[in-house]
């Protein structure tokens, strides 16, 4: 497999801005080796709550050059039906980022894993419900 | 400064296929409630972990919140059915539909009653 595992993010703001103050986090990650953005899409909903999809290639200059250093790749995985049903929950006067990012850290992880010898047999997000629900019946077990 | 844009973007849709395969069920629960309904309940349904489910729906408001996920599924599937480009493999996905309805019911997620009426809403396509 090329990628790493990726990993979808719908990040919510409000109004219908993006001020790009989120780059020096991403930056931070990135520079780390953690993720890799491989694909970004804008979307922002009216008052009226029309949708309105923007390409990174179309964000004005200085977003744009703002965002430039952080984004690796526009991959176009994410269509508009996803754009779509993403966003579908947004409110009126809102914005939001869509986002798909590779976990360089898992890659290079399950890399060396393989070279010695061993195999990733499994690899799994596990739901915070039911981390919640363990870490309930934990502390009901110890009071 | 050259531009970077995407290809057309007219592949699958990557939410629909998460939603199918299931695998990135966890991930799609933190994303959005409808993709989170579908996710996770595809992803109970389909685990077959009894013990891990027991642990998720637990307690009474649990389950409500599973019921509304169920509503919100069907909604969705519904509106799915609707929609002007339908899925190729209508049946396949009609029969998937189905057994998924029946492992919620064996699991007691859903009841009789519930499961007669969501049957019927899948068949009425």
């Amino acid at each position: 497999m090329p990628f790493g595992p990726i990993e979808l993010l719908v990040v919510k703001f409000p109004d219908n801005q993006f001020n790009g103050e989120i780059i020096p986090a991403m930056q931070e990650l990135i520079d780390h080796g953690t993720i890799r953005v491989v694909d970004i899409l804008f979307v922002t909903k009216d008052a009226d709550g029309v949708v309105t999809e923007q390409e990174f290639g179309d964000l004005v200059d200085d977003l744009y050059t703002a965002y430039d250093p952080v984004v690796d790749d526009v991959n176009g995985l994410l269509t508009h039906e996803d754009a779509e049903q993403l966003t579908a929950t947004l409110e009126p006067n809102s914005s939001a980022g869509i986002m798909l990012f590779e976990n360089v850290w898992a890659k290079r992880f399950a890399d060396a894993v393989a070279n010695a010898n061993g195999e990733v047999v499994l690899n799994e997000r596990i739901p915070r419900i039911v981390i919640e629900e363990l870490v309930a019946a934990y502390d009901e077990a110890s009071a | 400064m050259i531009r970077r844009r995407p290809a057309a973007r007219s592949g699958p849709s990557l939410v629909g296929t998460m939603a199918r395969t299931a695998v990135i069920a966890g991930t799609a629960t933190a994303v959005s409630g409808n993709v989170a309904a579908r996710g996770a309940l595809r992803a109970q349904a389909q685990q077959q972990q009894a013990a891990a489910q027991q642990a998720a729906i637990n307690t009474q408001a649990d389950v409500e919140q599973m019921r509304q996920q169920i509503d919100s599924l069907q909604a969705q599937q519904t509106q799915t059915a609707a929609a002007p480009p339908a899925a190729p493999a209508g049946g396949a996905d009609l029969i998937a539909q189905l057994q998924q309805l029946g492992e919620l019911r064996s699991a007691g997620i859903l009841n009789d009653a519930e499961f007669e009426a969501a049957k019927a809403r899948i068949l009425a396509g």
